[in-house]
């Protein structure tokens, strides 16, 4: 009987012990050195620095605090993911968002907290008050709320001390709520700031899991649609990438009537091509292989694609048979050889020793339900189209359409289209009949105008009108 | 005899709390937690590193029911969304039903940055990234657009109905609408 009661006390005892060992794991625990660090910025935390300990956890800072630490943390670690460093020089970062771009917009506006601030009712998150800059008010919803929305309400809070306040929302799910909605996107006032932090978090966050950055990324399309009382969508720029002999990219939107913009100098002259937002460099020095850049030249995709991969396993020799490529779907990689393209489940060929003429590149002159085209074009100036069957294969069908013999490169942009010739001039393509002649040369006053490669992009914008969707603000170099 | 009985229940009673304490010992946690600098010592499990896996349709309708049950907390909402989307038959009439289906707090009154605000948001965010998931689809599958049609017409929510039209709208022409989105969003200049 002894024994049986000397158990259960044992049971009692071990369960007793279990519960606080999981809790112990359930706790929360931050670096010391980062505690103290953020403890230059807010100096609430400096009690709870202690050099001795190599993390500070929630049984010392209490859960409000700790739950403080976590959402500054995040702030602080908005990096950039999944893309392999790339050495670029700091006057090229003109992304919008550097490494410590959020955290440095919040501490330039922040430095207090009050964890219970004296106006929360059970249904505020957070506020702040006009006269007391550098103080966020939170409130008990605010501890309770997910990571990626805690951050996202203390960069929401502080942009109103700069007087960003709301208005009546005029349309959308909240019409007619008073103080929901901001008057413009433009304006970047405090709901502009949160979705672009659900954004941020929600692609670049590395400590929260997918699914609440995949809802932190949905979140912010439910803000464009009904935070702005100025209706705001998505917008396409289209311009072109030119590039001169020594590597020097420039953006030119022809419907802008600007000069071209230099973007980047590249490492050397190479081959471009776009898709999607991203750019494919196959540098002419065959021994280099071919690389993916951001749509900003800022970082390198560690994934490719399946052309630049198949390049690269290329020897220098075979390399140099390369004539040019295709990103559209109905394109494909040509070479001396022939035409390889991704038909079925994989690559599929047409030998050259099939086509009715040589064939000298691929050009782009027509959308079919707004999506660009591939067009193989021959050496008699004939065009062909690819057409990729699953019981026929791969089939170049010809047209009845002619482009003049003499084109490396040639796209359209909006309405028009523009030719890259042999020679290196840029000419206006004119559509006469079946024919696309040579208009208007197109010439640029102090730029170099012996051009190497011409590639049509596509910029997707938000805020600000066109030409601040241009690619760069500063040239840089990539080394 | 006794003494000898309690003695031995005394020692097992000992193993069993060592073993437990070792299974819940702080070692399970991922290693490089503590290696990471200046990031929250969490273990953060990578979900994309886990197999995918077929699951059977009520396990499925089981799952999206936990998705969409407000009263769930999050995190368990958000496991039930990571379980869905390793399966490897996910289908579009699963995603469609989350889309189309109601918000519970649609009746609430949603005062500018509170509660019910946050929960309405959060809500039409669940809806919106099961639309997200039918983009993604018909991206691959063009005939799967049907579904994103159906979501534009029917959807409970406006604002998910708006931006079933617009991905529609993007996908016939072969682009990501959400990815346009995000893009633009992130090449726009933060505030300084």
């Amino acid at each position: 009987m002894k024994g049986i009661k000397g158990l259960w006390i044992f049971i009692i005892g071990a369960a007793t012990l279990i519960q606080i060992q999981a809790r112990a794991d359930q706790e929360r625990c931050f670096p010391a050195s980062v505690v103290e660090q953020l403890a230059g910025n807010f100096s609430q935390l400096s009690p709870y620095v202690d050099r001795s300990k190599t993390e500070i956890c929630e049984s010392q800072l209490g859960a409000q605090w700790a739950t403080v630490v976590e959402t500054l943390i995040d702030l602080k670690d908005i990096r950039l993911s999944d893309e392999i460093s790339y050495p670029t020089k700091d006057d090229f970062s003109f992304k919008a968002i550097p490494d410590n771009g959020w955290w440095q917009y919040f501490i330039e506006r922040a430095d207090q907290f009050q964890l219970m601030g004296s106006h929360c009712s059970p249904q505020v998150v957070a506020y702040v008050t006009p006269f007391l800059r550098g103080v966020v008010n939170l409130c008990d919803a605010f501890y309770k709320e997910n990571r990626i929305a805690r951050a996202e309400t203390l960069l929401h809070e502080v942009r109103h001390f700069e007087g960003y306040g709301h208005v009546t929302c005029s349309h959308g799910a909240d019409k007619g709520t008073s103080g929901a909605c901001d008057d413009s996107l433009p304006e970047k006032g405090s709901y502009a700031v949160s979705m672009q932090a659900e954004i941020t978090l929600g692609l670049r966050g590395k400590t929260f899991s997918e699914a609440e950055k995949a809802l932190g990324r949905a979140q912010a399309l439910y803000l464009l649609q009904n935070r702005f009382n100025e209706p705001t969508d998505v917008k396409i720029r289209e311009s072109l990438y030119l590039e001169s002999a020594d590597g020097k990219v420039y953006d030119w939107a022809p419907q802008e009537s600007q000069a071209p913009k230099a973007v980047i100098r590249l490492k050397e002259p190479a081959r471009i091509y776009t898709s999607s937002l991203d750019t494919i460099i196959y540098p002419l020095d065959l021994n280099t292989p071919a690389y993916r850049m951001s749509e900003d030249f800022s970082s390198q995709a560690t994934q490719i694609g399946m052309y630049a991969d198949a390049y690269n396993k290329k020897s220098p020799t075979e390399r140099a048979g390369y004539k040019a490529l295709g990103y559209q779907t109905d394109g494909g990689i040509l070479t001396d050889g022939g035409i390889s393209t991704l038909c079925g489940n994989g690559f599929m060929d047409i030998k050259a020793g099939d086509f009715a003429e040589p064939i000298n590149t691929i050009v782009t002159l027509e959308k079919e339900v707004q999506n660009p085209v591939n067009l193989f074009a021959g050496a008699s100036g004939k065009l062909y189209r690819l057409e990729c069957n699953t019981y026929m294969g791969v089939q170049l069908k010809p047209l009845d359409s002619y482009v003049p013999a003499n084109l490396k490169r040639a796209f359209i942009v909006g309405e028009k289209r523009y030719a890259l010739t042999d020679d290196g001039q840029i000419f206006e393509l004119i559509k006469n009949g079946n024919q696309y002649e040579l208009g208007q040369d197109v010439k640029f006053s102090g730029i170099n105008e012996n051009w190497i490669e011409m590639a049509v992009r596509t910029m997707p914008y938000l805020f600000d009108d066109a030409k601040n969707a241009q690619t760069g603000v500063e040239m840089g170099e990539i080394y | 005899m006794k003494k000898a009985f309690s003695l031995a229940l005394f020692v097992i009673g000992l193993i069993a709390l060592a073993t437990l304490l070792v299974f819940h010992s702080p070692s399970e946690r991922g290693g490089d937690d503590l290696a990471l600098d200046s990031q929250v010592v969490h273990e953060i499990k990578p979900e994309t590193q886990k197999q995918k896996k077929a699951l059977v349709p009520e396990q499925r309708k089981s799952l999206s029911k936990k998705f969409l049950d407000a009263q769930l907390p999050l995190p368990e909402r958000l496991d039930a969304w990571l379980e869905l989307n390793r399966d490897t038959r996910l289908s579009p009439e699963t995603l469609t039903e989350i889309a189309l289906s109601p918000n519970p707090y649609r009746n609430e009154k949603k005062e500018p940055h509170t509660v019910s605000e946050m929960n309405f948001r959060r809500e039409e965010g669940f809806r919106i990234m099961a639309l997200q998931g039918l983009e993604k689809a018909a991206l691959k599958d063009p005939a799967l657009t049907k579904f994103i049609e159906q979501v534009s017409s029917q959807a409970a929510s406006p604002t998910v109905r708006k931006i079933a039209g617009k991905m529609k709208e993007f996908v016939t022409q072969g682009k990501s609408y959400s990815h346009l989105f995000e893009q633009a969003v992130l090449n726009q200049e933060i505030p300084q």
